[in-house]
């Protein structure tokens, strides 16, 4: 069992699941670390938006949102000091108030009497009408030519001027009065309206203004109104992390300074990422004096100063914990969803991360074994070369890699997507896994070729000098002696390639290109002299020997190999002639050992038969012991003769015979034996001598062997044929007395018998010996079989 | 009554000869090697001499040297060695035969006969016949144009005509090698066809009336190619 789960540990099943899980781990974690940032890309854009809506200005920077409190308080103010109903006809009121104010008793005055009716028509009057009302171009008063000022007439709308000059005016007082009012309460009203907008969208800003003139009571506080007493008041605000309180006695009741320390404060926290969206909120802004504030707002939208400023009293707090729904709740609310969803998110991939590097040092401690301390078993892969693996692999990271930041960058960035969210994802992760697959593809490789200790050899140093090669010691050293040489011849083409381009470049290269050429010649030439004299030597061997250390180095290793090629070839002829005559003599001890006892056994079988024995069967039995000695001497001869012919040792006499006498002398030889065994023979010459060169003996002997096959395994009352052709070949031919179900190339073969029971009287040998003997003596026997038809052809003079 | 020695290690084959030989009628001397030879021939009147090549202490060459030393007794050596080299130093050493084992007792015999007829009997009237005219001699073949007889070692020998006439011919020019057509048309006085066997098969039965062993000829010797020819020994 133990056992048993430690191959599992190793085996392909487990491997190829924990690969397969640890593919699926990077594609979760993957798409959970992208969405996420897409996620955060898509709050942030959200809380951009938020910021821009609240206002018009950048929120981001501390100062514009101390502007916006501070716009805001001085807005509360205005409408607490001097709009208690909000309504337009209160604005007019006020604003009439305020002209009334401004311009005392002349503006009264002016508003109760007609021009006409004017009893000082003194032009300083006039001017003050007229002013910004009407164009005045005219510095001077208009006099008539009596020095007296041109009255305006009653009821006119121009006013004549004695110089001149006229100016239409259309002095309509009531019109004039009301449009001043009009047109400034219709700002007060707009910038109260807008106001109390900005103020509704941050809730969490807690404010009480009370008017220490009319004891008016504004505030958002709900528990909070005109019969609070100071002190709640105070308490409410100071239970807040910071807060602001001014009474019209100038004196900050909770301090300005913590509003400062507090402020710059967030300067620095914002760049703190995301999260620091959230100091934006919770951060103390300081508001300086909001008084100063109001004052300086009124007086740059108006023009005057607000007098009654010290009859308010202002508290204000911002509540830390947003707990009103207000734009700023809404931003937080966003960040800290957001925020959740970061920690599932890094929990998540962390996990995926934390798996699949396992399942990468899994992968990469059992690749290659089946089983602990295994054989290692290299893929084809392995056996690239490691940087083009390498090279290939990292390729295929960097693509998927760039391929996904191409798809996010697309998806943050620009406002066109080229695909949906999910699946840029999904094809974002899937690249993942196909870049994890290159990478654990590569390290379980590099792993195997590590544990296989064959990694470097797979370097392409490593394979130019130490590749594995069969052979020898010294095919090795030789073959990476080739290898740097081959180095070498490439790196000579280079530069010459390199200097013929700068040649072509400037023509001052050319004398080490020359050189270079020269250099090159110069080794050709030598390689060439010292290659001639080695053919020389392997063609006129048995000449001195080939002394290797004559040679150049770049040679040094092909010499070498041919002198010990030469020693080896010249030391194997020697042995292999020496074992020819051994066996020769073997042969010729064997067979004279064999002949001396069957002499004996003949003479006496022999013997025996000449006794007077009576008994038949004793007779018979001394037959069969004479026939079977007659048949053993008949053997070994044959196979005497078939050593003989085959090693070679038969020495062919080579005369000029004629084919034809010795066709007619072998067919008188045989003749008579054929007639025995019912056998017709043909015998059939052409009418010219045709003169081989040949050993008479030797082909008396080849064809005395096909003649003595024909007599034993040739059909009954059939006839033979023996043929001299003209080109040089004399046949035999005969039909088989049994079907020949052999190959003509197997008949040659020793102890091979056209019948397979091997009851025939034949030896096996017949055909073998005439076929040496033919090789001995320049000639070729050809067998063919065409059905039952036998034919053996002997061919002279081959070649 | 003649006598043999026979020379053998091998005692077995010494005696299946000796008996061969007594059936035959000689009287036999036996060694088991060259020098037991040596000594019984030099205590006997031996007149063939059977010797094994390959004996102990001394062979049968060396033997046949030392004999021919003092004597012309025909040897006939027995040897398991079949190379042709063998049988031409045997013979070319002093020996008259040279017969391979395994042989056959009959040949064995035949020889011996012709050996001892040689050397006793009829060596002399070869001899003196072949002074004649019309008389043809080479070693124990005799033919006699006059008389149409033909011996080998001396006993006649029965030839047809045309065998007679061939036989005539060849050793007119003995030594020397005739096609046979040539033959044919010296005999017939005829012209011959190529693949006509006549004159080769007529050559053959020759063969088997003069020679002892017609497939290893003493005397008409096939020249495979060429033609016949009659020795001249």
């Amino acid at each position: 069992m133990d056992t048993k789960s430690k191959k599992f540990s190793y085996s392909i099943t487990l491997k190829t699941i924990c690969f397969l899980l640890s593919c699926l781990f990077t594609f979760i974690g993957t798409v959970s670390i992208l969405s996420l940032g897409i996620d955060v890309y898509e709050k942030e854009a959200v809380y951009n938006d938020a910021m821009r809506s609240t206002d018009s200005k950048n929120l981001t920077s501390s100062y514009s949102f101390s502007e916006i409190c501070k716009n805001h308080l001085s807005a509360i103010m205005l409408k607490s000091l001097y709009f208690k109903d909000g309504s337009l006809n209160t604005f007019k009121k006020v604003a009439k108030s305020v002209i009334d104010k401004e311009y005392n008793g002349t503006l009264n005055y002016c508003m109760s009497t007609d021009v006409d009716s004017l009893e000082d028509k003194s032009y300083a009057t006039l001017t003050y009408l007229c002013d910004g009302y009407f164009e005045y171009a005219s510095e001077n008063p208009y006099k008539n030519s009596n020095d007296e000022v041109v009255k305006v007439p009653k009821g006119a709308d121009r006013i004549y001027f004695s110089n001149g000059s006229i100016y239409s005016v259309k002095l309509d007082k009531k019109l004039m009065y009301e449009q001043v009012v009009e047109n400034l309460s219709r700002n007060f009203y707009r910038q109260a309206s807008e106001n109390s907008k900005t103020l509704s969208k941050i809730k969490n800003l807690k404010y009480v203004i009370i008017n220490n003139t009319d004891k008016t009571f504004y505030t958002n506080v709900e528990t909070l109104n005109n019969k609070s007493t100071s002190e709640q008041i105070a308490e409410y605000f100071s239970s807040y992390g910071w807060n602001f309180h001014d009474n019209s006695s100038g004196k900050s009741s909770f301090g300005p300074d913590v509003f400062a320390q507090s402020s710059d404060r967030y300067e620095s926290d914002y760049s703190a990422g995301i999260f620091g969206y959230y100091n934006i909120l919770s951060t103390k802004v300081l508001v300086d004096t909001v008084e100063g504030a109001v004052q300086r707002y009124t007086a740059d939208q108006y023009g005057y100063e607000i007098s009654s400023a010290d009859n308010y009293e202002i508290y204000a707090a911002f509540d830390e914990n947003l707990s009103a729904e207000d734009e700023y709740f809404y931003i937080q609310m966003n960040i800290f969803s957001a925020s959740r969803n970061i920690l599932q998110f890094v929990v998540l991939f962390s996990i995926c991360a934390v798996l699949v590097a396992a399942s990468l040092i899994f992968l990469t401690v059992k690749a290659g074994r089946k089983e602990k301390g295994g054989e290692i078993t290299l893929l084809p892969t392995d056996k690239v070369f490691s940087f083009l693996h390498l090279g290939f692999n990292f390729f295929v990271l960097l693509i998927s890699y760039i391929i996904i930041l191409i798809l996010m960058k697309n998806y943050c960035s620009e406002s066109v997507h080229i695909i949906s969210k999910n699946i840029s994802l999904a094809f974002s992760g899937l690249l993942a896994v196909v870049g994890y697959s290159a990478v654990v593809e590569w390290l379980m490789s590099f792993s195997r070729n590590v544990k296989n200790k064959s990694f470097f050899r797979h370097t392409l140093i490593g394979y130019i000098f130490f590749k594995k090669e069969p052979g020898t010691y010294e095919h090795k050293k030789n073959r990476r002696n080739l290898n740097i040489f081959i180095l070498l011849c490439v790196g000579y083409s280079g530069a010459l390639v390199f200097f013929a381009l700068l040649t072509a470049w400037r023509e001052m290269f050319f004398l080490p290109l020359i050189f270079l050429t020269l250099v090159g010649a110069a080794f050709l030439l030598v390689s060439a002299y010292y290659i001639s004299k080695l053919i020389d030597h392997i063609g006129q061997p048995g000449e001195k020997p080939l002394d290797a250390r004559l040679y150049p180095v770049w040679l040094r290793g092909f010499a070498d190999y041919i002198s010990k090629m030469q020693k080896n070839t010249n030391e194997a002829i020697e042995s292999a002639v020496k074992d020819q005559k051994m066996k020769t003599q073997l042969i010729t001890n064997v067979s004279h050992d064999l002949k001396t006892p069957l002499t004996a056994v003949i003479n006496y079988a022999d013997l025996l038969s000449k006794c007077d024995i009576d008994n038949e069967q004793a007779r018979d039995y001394i037959a069969v012991i004479s026939e079977k000695c007659d048949r053993l001497k008949k053997l070994i001869e044959d196979l005497t003769e078939a050593a003989k012919a085959s090693s070679g040792n038969i020495r062919a006499n080579i005369v000029s015979l004629n084919l034809n006498e010795i066709a007619v002398q072998v067919a008188g030889e045989t003749e008579d034996a054929l007639k025995a065994k019912s056998l017709e023979l043909v015998l059939n010459v052409p009418d010219d001598p045709v003169f081989v060169s040949a050993d008479g003996k030797l082909t008396y002997r080849i064809l005395e062997n096909l003649m003595s096959n024909v007599q034993k395994y040739a059909m009954p009352n059939s006839r033979v044929y023996l043929v001299v052709g003209n080109d040089k070949s004399v046949y035999v031919s005969n039909v088989s007395a049994k079907a020949l179900n052999i190959s003509p190339e197997e008949l040659k073969a020793r102890f091979v018998r056209g019948d397979e029971s091997r009851t025939t009287e034949g030896s096996g040998l017949g055909l073998a010996i005439a076929d040496d003997l033919c090789k001995i003596q320049n000639a070729a026997l050809e067998l063919s079989i065409d059905g039952d038809l036998f034919k053996a052809t002997v061919r002279f003079e081959t070649n | 009554m003649f006598n043999v020695l026979v020379c053998d290690d091998d005692i077995a084959i010494l005696d299946s000869v000796e008996i061969y030989l007594k059936n035959e009628g000689y009287r036999t001397f036996r060694a088991v090697n060259g020098k037991q030879a040596l000594e019984a021939v030099e205590k006997n009147e031996i007149h063939c001499i059977i010797l094994d090549v390959m004996m102990p202490e001394m062979d049968g060459i060396a033997t046949v040297l030392n004999l021919r030393k003092s004597s012309n007794i025909p040897v006939i050596l027995l040897s398991a060695k079949s190379e042709d080299t063998d049988k031409i130093a045997g013979l070319s050493f002093g020996a008259d035969d040279y017969v391979t084992k395994p042989f056959n007792p009959l040949e064995l015999m035949a020889r011996v006969k012709s050996q001892i007829r040689r050397f006793v009997n009829l060596g002399g009237i070869v001899e003196a016949e072949s002074d004649k005219d019309n008389v043809l001699v080479t070693g124990g073949l005799l033919l006699d144009a006059d008389a149409n007889t033909c011996t080998v070692d001396g006993e006649n020998v029965n030839l047809t005509a045309t065998e007679f006439g061939i036989l005539k011919y060849l050793m007119e020019n003995m030594g020397k090698v005739i096609p046979a057509d040539k033959i044919y048309e010296n005999v017939w006085n005829e012209p011959s066809f190529a693949s006509d066997k006549t004159v080769t098969v007529h050559i053959r039965r020759i063969r088997e009336k003069i020679e002892i062993n017609p497939k290893d000829p003493k005397y008409l010797k096939v020249v495979w190619g060429l033609g016949y020819k009659v020795e001249k020994i």
